[in-house]
């Protein structure tokens, strides 16, 4: 049924694209297709040669200087058909790990306004779950070099659909509230933490790809005058996910149930098939055009033991005195289930102990996979954005990241690590809108 | 010495006029049936949260040049932002899909023409601009 409905979508998403690409010459003339573009060029200095950096899974991690992580373009088109459809599409250049030439599309969908206070969208949209949900890769819309890492790589992966989505806006006293709900699904192909040489009972390979369907996302956001606050909350589901779990397969089927009962269990703990996962998140931001507070948290909740439980957020104060607008953050990112057993389960008393020893040997590879999903660590930022012209603004920032043991899921890990690390990565970029 | 006064007097009275005469105003074309907008209505229309007027018809907002006086005066008396901070919310407004900015134009002068050909536009003018196809529908001034 799902997939009916994403290929649905997919027919659709292209109609759309279609028909853009066949009015646009047409409209041109009386200026309602609009074109307009941003741009980042940004250089990376990370100081571990063990621990690649990445600020979006989807994305390949680097170590010592690069270009490839903030460097990207992106061109848009709006395009309005009447006063009440209008559509939107996005491509965005950078670098990333699947070579689908349709997956350049960020954005891309067809909108309904009923009056104005309703939209109505479908197609391909920007999950919206946090503040900089929707224009995360627009480098000149917001304060920092990129998003934190803790809060914002930590959804990368959910953070486009496709489907459908509503929102609702309306004055509400001095402010304006928004509330919005979306449905759909999203696949995703991203980089796995450990080495390619790494052996554990779930993944084997650098990349994975992961589909998520049943995608039900809620958010509500007020502004009134200096400050904004919002609330999200994202469920979904796992449909797909490319490493398959052989080796238990194989172990469960050559000892069965009542020689170890606790490997179906132990199999269900890794099962992807149907796994749900929440996010709750919760932000507020105050400016006052000199001093400017940013500030979310958010709670991810999975039945998956390779999506871990955690809490993440981070605060940042920003000072503009003049052109030039300096800040510090500090966000973090912890486990709320404390660490998860390795124990391979029930094993029958009467086994042999020859097979005893076997299936204990699963153990530590249990402990691998966990490990490599497991993310804890708090980084410190400061820098500075200076305003160059109306339309550049340049940013430096320097990131100081305290890792906890075995707890590197936000990078890719090159090397063996036997204790936790500290990663400084420094970053200076331009960035534009034309 | 009372004549002295007179004209230190007629002095200011002169700067204050042509200090109220340079005010800037908000403004819609002679056509449009709307007579007078909040402050709040008109933060509707600019900051993109609403794309149509009051009474439901398609309103399109139209900017000064970047850099002007005139807009950085208009922002300022609106939302207390600077044209840096009212760039980087139209960028996350424009690249986000939600909306899109007020009109931009070359010249004043372009602008100003736009605005008196569509009843649909609605922008802003200092009060010595206005004339007879426009109509002011609010002033900053005192409020």
């Amino acid at each position: 049924m799902s997939k009916i409905l994403s290929n649905k979508l997919r027919i659709l998403f292209c109609l759309v694209l279609i028909n853009i690409l066949n009015v646009s010459n047409a409209l041109a003339s009386d200026d309602m297709v609009k074109f307009s573009g941003y741009a980042t060029l940004g250089a990376i200095y990370n100081d571990s040669a063990d621990l690649g950096f990445h600020s979006n899974f989807k994305v390949p991690a680097r170590t010592g200087f690069s270009l490839a992580p903030d460097s990207l373009i992106g061109a848009q088109a709006n395009i309005e058909f009447t006063p009440h459809w209008d559509a939107v599409i996005q491509a965005v250049f950078r670098d990333k790990l699947d070579n689908k030439a349709l997956n350049y599309i960020d954005v891309g969908f067809l909108r309904y306004h009923l009056g104005s206070n309703w939209e109505f969208r479908v197609g391909r949209m920007n999950t919206d779950i946090y503040f900089l949900s929707e224009y995360k890769s627009v480098g000149y819309a917001y304060l920092w070099a990129r998003p934190p890492s803790e809060f914002y790589t930590n959804v990368s992966s959910v953070s486009q659909f496709e489907g459908a989505d509503v929102l609702y806006k309306r004055s509400v006293g001095k402010g304006f509230l928004q509330v919005k709900l979306g449905y759909g699904g999203s696949d995703a192909t991203i980089g796995t933490t450990g080495s390619e040489n790494d052996t554990n009972i779930v993944t084997t390979d650098s990349n994975v790809d992961i589909k998520f369907g049943d995608m039900l996302m809620a958010s509500v956001a007020y502004q009134q005058d200096k400050w904004q606050i919002r609330a999200s909350f994202l469920d979904s589901k796992i449909k797909n996910f490319s490493e398959d779990l052989d080796i238990i397969d194989d172990a469960i089927a050559f000892f069965p149930p009542t020689i170890w009962p606790g490997g179906p269990i132990l199999r269900d703990r890794f099962e992807y098939r149907g796994k749900k996962q929440q996010f709750y998140g919760l932000g507020y931001q105050y400016d006052d055009g000199l001093w400017l507070v940013q500030s979310e948290i958010g709670f991810t909740h999975s039945l998956w033991d390779i999506i871990q439980d955690n809490v993440s957020g981070y605060i940042s104060v920003g000072y503009e005195p003049e052109n030039i607008t300096y800040f510090a953050t500090l966000s973090a990112i912890e486990p709320t289930r404390g660490t998860l057993s390795d124990s391979v389960g029930e094993i029958s008393p009467y086994a042999p102990d020859a097979v005893v020893a076997l299936i204990q040997s699963f153990s530590p590879l249990i402990r691998a996979a966990l490990d490599q999903s497991r993310i804890k660590q708090h980084t410190f930022s400061i820098g500075a954005k200076w305003h160059i012209s109306p339309a550049v603004v340049a940013k430096f920032q320097v990131d100081r990241s305290v890792i906890a043991d075995n707890g590197f899921a936000l990078w890719q890990v090159n090397n063996n690590l036997d204790s936790g690390q500290t990663v400084n990565v420094t970053s200076l970029n331009v960035n534009w809108i034309f | 010495m009372r004549l002295a006064n007179i004209q230190i007097l007629g002095f200011l009275l002169s700067l204050c006029l042509a200090f109220s005469a340079q005010a800037v105003v908000v403004v819609v074309s002679k056509q449009n049936p709307i007579d007078s907008l909040s402050k709040n209505q008109i933060i509707d229309i600019y900051m993109g949260r609403y794309n149509t007027f009051p009474d439901g018809i398609l309103a399109k907002p139209l900017d000064r040049t970047a850099n002007s006086s005139e807009k950085q005066q208009f922002y300022h008396a609106l939302v207390n932002k600077s044209e840096a901070k009212i760039n980087a919310y139209w960028a996350r407004l424009l690249f986000s899909g939600r909306a899109s900015p007020p009109g931009r134009f070359d010249s004043n002068d372009e602008m100003l023409s736009e605005l008196k050909r569509s009843h649909q536009t609605i922008g802003y003018v200092l009060e010595s601009e206005v004339d007879d196809s426009l109509k002011i529908v609010y002033r900053f001034d005192n409020k």
